[in-house]
């Protein structure tokens, strides 16, 4: 096995390479937290893009929100779950669309998927047990990572090594890629979240969910780190081989939302994660 | 509850309808899932939390 190290200059160039998430998707994003954005905005922006408005609508019409009649259009969907849902709404929709499986490198496309989906819906439950912003909770797990698609997709070859390194040796998939590529899938999607203009608070989400006691505070960070956990223990990847990283000590301590919190997390996503997944076709 | 602290699985154990076998596969699968932590000797809270969760429901 040659050197399969990746220098940071030679990331950030490869970076540019990768798809680019839709417009409104990006700015969307870039936007979690702003309260002054409005509805009127966001429709005009997405009937720009009729296959991410028909992706939205679908999962508008899950039965995730629970809806009694059919939502038939952007602003309608607007006026009945508000511009918070709906933002979070296509976020989702456009992630979740915007990456080609990687060939034959036993990259689990699938699981991946189901994974982030299932640590967005545990970072919304987590997030309200701890009284934190549940939009953005939800968009923490969703991207946290985000890391690990665009190495399949930019450094294929490599990455195919890593994931047969990681089987081979039982590691946890951050190990392997620190071992072989010298970084790891969480910083990877920090650049990529930098790159694509995120708000500061998911780039840090996203940089330290495996280290989160090198952040200076719990916060988001914590939180992507608990919801990627909690995704895990309860297998929602569908891989038999799936790990939990650990969780140092004094996170929990911070981050404990309570035991009927976490038995209400758990029984929430396990209620939802089908639907959500089905709606956004992963 | 701190990190040293694990809930009693005891009740669980005893009233979740599951026969002896079913709680033992369930605890296995989530001894796999948790390989890692389990290994390096670390106590770990969410694990027991989980296999609690499992053990009261019938979710698998």
């Amino acid at each position: 096995m040659g050197d399969l190290t990746i220098a940071p200059d030679q990331f950030k160039a490869r970076v540019r390479d990768l798809p680019s998430l839709p417009a409104v998707v990006m700015e969307l994003i870039a936007s979690l937290g702003d309260e002054s954005l409005s509805s009127e905005d966001i429709a005009v922006k997405l009937s720009r893009d009729p296959a991410l408005s028909a992706k939205t609508l679908r999962m508008a019409n899950s039965s995730f929100y629970g809806m009694t009649r059919q939502i038939g259009s952007i602003p309608e969907a607007l006026t009945i779950l508000g511009m918070r849902t709906v933002r979070t709404v296509v976020v989702a929709a456009g992630v979740t669309g915007s990456f080609k499986a990687p060939q034959d490198i036993g990259f689990e496309f699938k699981g991946f998927w189901r994974h982030a989906v299932g640590a967005a819906l545990c970072g919304q439950a987590l997030a309200r047990e701890l009284k934190m912003d549940s939009d953005i909770g939800f968009a923490a797990g969703l991207l946290h990572d985000i890391g690990r698609i665009a190495l399949a997709c930019s450094y294929t070859e490599v990455y195919g090594q890593v994931l047969a390194h990681q089987r081979e040796n039982d590691l946890l998939l951050f190990e392997a890629e620190r071992s072989l590529m010298g970084m790891d899938h969480a910083s990877a999607g920090a650049r990529i979240a930098e790159h694509w203009r995120f708000s500061p608070v998911i780039v840090e989400a996203i940089e330290f969910h495996h280290s989160p006691e090198m952040h200076h505070g719990p916060g988001l960070v914590g939180l992507a780190h608990l919801a990627d956990a909690f995704a895990h223990a309860l297998g929602l990847s569908g891989q038999t081989d799936e790990t939990v990283p650990p969780t140092p000590p004094d996170i929990w301590a911070a981050m404990f939302p309570g035991e009927d919190a976490c038995m209400s997390t758990f029984a929430q996503v396990q209620t939802q994660f089908e639907n959500v997944c089905q709606a956004l076709q992963v | 509850m701190t990190p040293d602290q694990t809930p009693d699985t005891t009740e669980d154990l005893a009233s979740s309808g599951h026969t002896k076998e079913q709680r033992e596969q369930i605890k296995l699968q989530l001894e796999h899932r948790f390989r890692h932590i389990l290994r390096s000797g670390q106590v770990s809270p969410l694990f027991h939390l989980l296999l609690r969760y499992k053990l009261g429901n019938c979710h698998g």
